[in-house]
């Protein structure tokens, strides 16, 4: 027979199953010496058989390993007339056991990891969201108390009392302009510096009101303030609005000679 | 890549399958030391084919108690004629197999295993609980889906022959189907069981150059 023939024959699969009669296992023998490829065939059919076998395991009850070994070992020694015959496998008794043992202790090592690592993750990127919302609420805050300035400058500024009062430059300063905000209902007083130069260093712009020829602080502006919208405290009959420059932190007093801006209410 | 338990468990529980398996050098070493009568060969050969054995025994003889006898008259049997076993004539497995199944057959012969569990045998729904055994078995070590890749009409012929030691013909008078039919399943289921083995491999290694190589 040739190869193909006997390849199609199917005796190969009926041997490796255990199914040939004497003269039919010969005759598969002498392909298999002949063709090392047929060996490996019916050599990976075995051993896919075997696998499947596997598959059918069942754990017999725990105590049968024992029991099946001390009987092995009671056969010995009635047949060597009780010589001790310590063998290694009456050691191995709990190899079974000991095999799952550390089996499952690499299952679980291996799965621990994993969800440590994967807990470990979340963890950060928890954290990471958490950082983040954090700072959201923070900025909605700020937003929100902006927006709240905002509004109600913008309402007072709407207001049908709010009067504008325009400061214009004097002789030191021709250019420099800003405007005061007054309104005598709500008692509400802004500044808006249009265009006051800046302050040197250790100087301060401050506000006075001319009250019956008395010059009352109404507060100062603020250094960094910039072009900003800036409340003042209210004073009642102003006659002018007049803006000194004053050592940082401002004075009692007006120097007068440092007057740069001024207007009539 | 974010491990989750569906992922993880099947490469987990097919690693821990693929740790039972001897291969080829394993199973000749231990083959010559039962053959020169070391005792500590039996009690490895328990550990790695005492569970597919007793799954076997359990099949034909279908009770616990009887197949705990069975297994261990089995075992008996492979110390005592260890020295007999011949590695040019098949694998070691191959053979312990056989003194299983035949010792299993053996005593359902008998006359006491015969009164005990006529009803059974004669019970037409045989087939039925072969799958279930089937099933429940392979539970055991989370398998059932390389088992489902073979259809059961294969399956059965391999467990008739393989597992309970009918020969073809006898196949042939159990299903009532023709042994042309009989040989050309048996073929088939052969070729199959090896591919599908072959792919199943494959995939496992797939599988673990995935877990380890992909973290993070």
């Amino acid at each position: 027979m040739d190869k193909e023939h006997f390849l199609s024959s199917g005796l190969l699969e009926q041997y490796v199953l255990g199914l040939t009669d004497p003269e039919e296992t010969r005759e598969v023998e002498r392909h298999l010496e002949a063709f090392p490829e047929l060996k490996k065939e019916a050599d990976a059919m075995r051993k896919a058989l075997e696998q499947y076998a596997m598959q059918h395991s069942i754990p017999p009850p725990p105590h049968m390993k024992s029991k099946i070994l001390s009987e092995i070992e009671g056969l010995d020694e009635s047949k060597t007339g009780g010589a001790p015959s310590q063998a290694r496998g009456g050691n191995r008794s709990g190899g079974w056991i000991l095999t799952l043992t550390i089996l499952s202790t690499l299952a679980l090592g291996f799965l621990s990891t994993m969800l440590y690592q994967q807990e470990r993750q979340n963890l950060q990127a928890y954290k990471e969201i958490k950082a983040e919302y954090a700072l959201f609420r923070e900025r909605c805050e700020e937003d929100k108390q902006q927006l709240q300035e905002a509004q109600t400058l913008y309402a007072f500024l709407r207001h049908a009392e709010t009067q504008p009062v325009e400061l214009s430059g004097t002789k030191i300063s021709p250019s420099a302009r800003a405007i005061v905000y007054w309104n005598e209902q709500t008692k509400g007083v802004f500044i808006n510096p249009v265009s006051l130069p800046a302050p040197p260093p250790g100087k301060q712009y401050q506000i006075w009101a001319d009250v019956e020829g008395e010059m009352i602080n109404m507060g100062l502006i603020p250094k960094d303030g910039g072009r900003e919208l800036h409340a003042l405290r209210f004073i009642e009959n102003p006659e002018s609005f007049n803006i000194t420059l004053e050592p940082e932190g401002g004075s009692e007093e007006p120097t007068v000679e440092q007057l740069f801006v001024n207007g009539k209410v | 890549m974010i491990y989750s338990y569906d992922r993880v468990y099947p490469v987990v529980k097919v690693i821990t399958f693929y740790f039972l398996i001897m291969d080829e050098q394993d199973q000749r070493n231990i083959a010559e030391r039962l053959m020169a009568g070391e005792k500590s060969a039996i009690s490895e050969l328990y550990d790695h084919y005492g569970p597919v054995l007793y799954g076997i025994i359990l099949k034909i003889v279908r009770s616990e108690a009887i197949a705990e006898d069975v297994l261990q008259e089995s075992f008996i049997k492979i110390w005592q004629n260890g020295s007999a076993y011949d590695p040019a004539r098949g694998t070691l497995f191959t053979w312990m197999l056989n003194i299983a199944r035949n010792t299993a057959i053996d005593k359902t012969r008998s006359s006491a295993f015969r009164r005990t569990t006529r009803s059974q045998l004669l019970d037409p729904r045989v087939h039925e609980k072969w799958d279930q055994d089937t099933q429940r078995s392979t539970d055991n070590i989370g398998l059932k889906k390389i088992v489902d890749n073979l259809e059961s009409k294969y399956q059965l012929v391999i467990e008739l022959i393989y597992f309970q030691g009918y020969t073809q013909r006898e196949v042939q008078e159990y299903l009532g189907i023709p042994l042309g039919t009989v040989k050309s399943r048996t073929r088939i289921a052969l070729r199959k069981l090896r591919q599908i083995f072959e792919e199943q491999r494959i995939v496992i290694i797939v599988f673990l150059i995935q877990t380890f190589t992909l973290q993070g």
